[in-house]
């Protein structure tokens, strides 16, 4: 009985997530014939070139912190997931406060006389800021292959006398399959980004959806989106069939101590990352004054978005738990749940404003009461289809470290019951659930993309506000506010870090 | 015990009181008033002529309605249909799109077309291309970037003060970006001279001549001043067309007025000023001489007689016409008591 629970449950928020998104793109026939002009071919070369490109910069900057945080202690390792949890159009609007000609720099560059230079400088930084927030993507898929390998095996390498090219040209070899993983799942975050691009004014695949889609051409929309769509499917596709039980889990000989020496490259690197754009907001700041009129225009949307924020961080939750129950307590509903996976994978990819946009169309239809359109729970639940890879994947992965003798032992003790799930598994898998709650809550607070679309005129959400106003004014009370709200989702950020950094170490303890 | 019990605990009560202060502040717009008692809707979004990629500037002359969004194109619509007449397109416009249109006369009182080129920091002017015609005379264009005399950073809006034979006597052009100021021509700018005459303002926020974004300008016949609009100190100003300030209307002066980026300003001469609020999503009427709030028209939302985020409000045959920007389209509605702006418009 507890597996049809687990399998209707699957089932129901695959529906609510998944479904709209899936009826959009059929309901809206997007037609095929203008995918293959030369306008389109261009348009989806220059998306995949910038996709590409920030997934080089972000592998570079991730290498070598994949194998610094070797060293690095368990309960700081969530640290190194911070950049990706604070507001990707800060990766753009934070280095271009350089652009603004009220600064020295943004003086000179206007000065130069040159409209294409000034134009190259706006696309390097929103090319170079989305490296330095994506990064934890590919330093993840490094640091769990890196993790794996045998030390021993590279220290023999000093022994013998390899060069350093030698060194780390095995190391290449040795994480190619995870160095891929790495770039390709960058790509396809990119591909689907469209915010500091749009300010940026890179023409991409993205921001030619979201521009047909505040035009109200929804089946244009789609139909230029096609290729991310076809894209984020066979990711999807792919993702789940490496989510894959029989990996298994390799010895690692003990945590070599953390040296002064490998502080400076996390140091230097979360700083510009994370800091770096928040220090020039700051820089723009004439007048502590600021903070106080920002407070003021600010503390409703901030209560709004915190609202929502909270209700996605619940819901985030209740996914994870449903995903697990399933994953553990049968065959058929375990496949249930990878397909569900799969489903919330290829959300999470596809361009966010398709997304917002698919749940707007369900919100105004006639069937939805105008209490619940006016509510905040279409933005919740947008957000959770958005986001709910998140706590799907960690409780695959959390399922799969398991082991099948602590399965065993699970069944043992009830726990493949539903009050087992509460009794055992929720108390030991805290961390885990405080993390994905505050991961989740920390990426809805910033989150725009689908926001925009689904949120009325004048609402008071938070990123909304902040992005409206964010393109055109640099005033020191804005940039206050951007502090103010960084504060706040930086704290959540925190949380989730210190959280997940908690169980990744544990996990990594516990194999023998 | 668990070494991440009371990091748990600690975090968990953390999570628990951000989720009563978010509880507590619910999702709430406030502020509504009543939607637009709209008269017709012209325009939706789309590229082809007479739809709008986000419309951000709005002016009324020669018998037309003149739009500028953001695909640069500048279109002159037929204002009972929404059809567009004539159209043309800026010339640059990678780096950034126009945020005013003015149509005013010259310095021989013929029509022209004024266009501060918002990010290339300069001012165009045109001649009106006629009904009909996809392209525009480039008459002249006046500034170069740079924070001296006669140069801009920003330039958001041009007015032009007119003698009693309708020849432009002056031309006011207001920017931000640093300058934040209003700086005064010679129509004899418009023949490749220097022109410049004077400046006034700073970037502030002080009570004085100060401006933080002063987005628009116009001026009043009936009391013989320059309106500004101050978008980021939520205020309109009164200046002598010398630049003196006669006073400030806002929150700050007057406590209950309310005004949340006041973006588009349309003077009638009756002394009222109807202004579009980029923040707030609705149009207030201001009474200019005691700085009064007379009415509020519109609310946010993307329904009939709703408006998201207006940048501009235009007059032209009687009604009032704003520039609901955020849903790509035009709203026209009749104002009550308004005998009409302050600059007559153009024929």
């Amino acid at each position: 009985m507890h597996r049809g629970l687990a399998n209707a449950l699957l089932s129901v928020l695959t529906a609510v997530l998944a479904g709209p998104v899936l009826a959009a793109l059929v309901g809206s026939s997007p037609p095929l014939r203008g995918l293959w002009n030369a306008s389109a071919l261009s348009r989806t070369a220059l998306s995949v070139g910038c996709a590409a490109l920030v997934a080089s910069l972000a592998t570079i900057v991730a290498w070598p912190l994949a194998w610094v945080a070797l060293r690095v202690p368990s309960r700081w390792l969530g640290l190194f997931l911070l950049p990706m949890l604070l507001p990707n159009y800060l990766a753009y609007a934070g280095w271009s406060v350089l652009r603004d000609p009220s600064i020295p720099t943004g003086d000179w560059l206007v000065r130069l006389g040159s409209p294409a230079l000034s134009l190259l400088a706006g696309r390097a930084m929103a090319v170079g800021g989305l490296a330095l927030w994506s990064w934890p993507l590919v330093w993840i898929c490094l640091w769990s292959g890196a993790r794996r390998l045998d030390p021993c095996l590279l220290d023999a390498l000093s022994l013998e006398g390899a060069t350093r090219v030698d060194r780390i040209t095995l190391r290449v070899r040795l994480l190619r399959r995870q160095l891929v993983l790495g770039f390709v799942l960058t790509l396809l975050v990119m591909l689907g980004n469209p915010v500091p691009f749009d300010l940026a004014q890179i023409d991409t695949l993205a921001n030619a959806s979201r521009a047909a889609l505040a035009m109200g051409q929804e089946s244009r929309a789609w139909s230029v989106s096609l290729p991310l769509v076809g894209a984020a499917a066979l990711s999807a596709l792919g993702a789940t069939m490496a989510l894959d039980r029989n990996q298994g889990s390799e010895s690692r000989s003990e945590r070599k101590l953390l040296r002064a020496v490998d502080v400076l490259p996390i140091a230097l690197v979360l700083g510009i990352s994370v800091f770096a754009p928040l220090l020039l907001f700051a820089a723009t700041i004439r007048s502590s004054h600021a903070f106080g009129r920002a407070l003021a225009h600010l503390l409703e949307p901030m209560g709004s978005s915190l609202f929502v924020g909270a209700g996605v961080a619940i819901g985030g939750v209740l996914v994870y738990l449903t995903v697990f129950a399933a994953l553990t307590w049968g065959r058929g509903a375990r496949l249930l749940a990878r397909a569900c996976t799969a489903f919330l994978i290829a959300t999470a990819l596809i361009p966010g404003v398709l997304v917002g946009s698919s749940f707007a169309s369900v919100t105004n239809s006639p069937f939805v009461p105008r209490w619940v359109a006016d509510s905040s729970l279409p933005l919740i639940v947008t957000h959770l289809a958005r986001f709910s890879v998140i706590p799907a994947v960690v409780a695959t992965l959390v399922w799969i470290g398991e082991g099948s003798d602590r399965a065993r032992q699970r069944r043992l003790d009830g726990g493949d019951r539903p009050r087992g799930l509460v009794l055992l598994d929720v108390p030991a898998q805290a961390s885990i659930l405080l993390g994905t709650a505050a991961a989740m809550a920390s990426l809805s607070i910033h989150e725009i993309e689908a926001s925009v679309l689904l949120t009325p005129p004048g609402s008071r959400a938070i990123s909304q506000v902040l992005l409206s106003r964010l393109h055109y004014q640099r005033q020191d009370d804005l940039a206050a506010g951007v502090l103010l709200i960084t504060t706040v989702g930086f704290a959540a950020a925190l949380i989730a870090a210190l959280a997940f950094g908690g169980t990744l170490g544990t996990r990594a303890s516990r194999r023998p | 015990m668990d070494p991440f019990h009371h990091r748990r605990r600690l975090a968990l009560l953390l999570l628990a009181a951000v989720s009563c202060l978010a509880i507590s502040c619910d999702l709430d717009s406030g502020g509504r008033g009543a939607p637009l008692r709209v008269i017709r809707t012209l325009g939706e979004g789309g590229l082809s002529p007479g739809q709008f990629n986000y419309p951000r500037a709005i002016d009324a002359g020669l018998g037309s309605l003149w739009v500028i969004d953001k695909s640069a194109r500048i279109q002159r619509l037929d204002p009972e249909t929404g059809e567009c007449q004539a159209w043309f397109t800026m010339p640059e416009f990678e780096l950034g799109k126009p945020t005013g249109v003015t149509i005013a006369p010259g310095a021989d009182g013929e029509p022209l077309v004024y266009i501060p080129d918002t990010h290339y920091h300069r001012v165009m002017v045109y001649r009106p291309p006629s009904i009909g015609s996809d392209s525009a005379e480039l008459v002249s264009t006046f500034g170069s970037y740079g924070q001296g005399r006669g140069e801009f950073v920003y330039p958001t809006d041009v007015a032009v003060l007119t003698d009693v034979h309708g020849n432009a006597t002056r031309i006011y052009v207001s920017e931000y970006g640093g300058n934040d100021r209003i700086s005064v021509f010679d129509p004899r700018v418009l023949q490749g001279d220097d022109g410049f005459l004077f400046s006034f303002g700073h970037q502030g926020d002080g009570p004085g001549v100060e401006f933080d974004r002063p987005q628009s300008i116009a001026i009043s016949r009936e009391l013989g001043e320059l309106i500004v609009c101050d978008a980021i100190n939520q205020r309109i100003g009164r200046f002598t067309l010398d630049g003196d300030l006669v006073s400030w209307i806002g929150p700050r002066s007057t406590p209950s007025i309310s005004l949340d980026y006041p973006y588009g300003l349309l003077v009638m001469d009756d002394g009222v000023a109807l202004v579009s609020e980029f923040g707030a999503s609705r149009v207030q009427r201001l009474d200019l001489r005691t700085g009064s709030s007379l009415a509020i028209d519109g609310r946010p939302g993307r329904g009939p007689g709703e408006l998201s985020t207006p940048w501009g409000v235009a007059w032209l045959n009687g009604a009032i016409f704003v520039l609901d920007s955020g849903n790509n389209r035009i709203c026209a509605f009749r104002s009550s008591g308004a005998a009409g702006p302050s600059v007559p418009e153009m024929r």
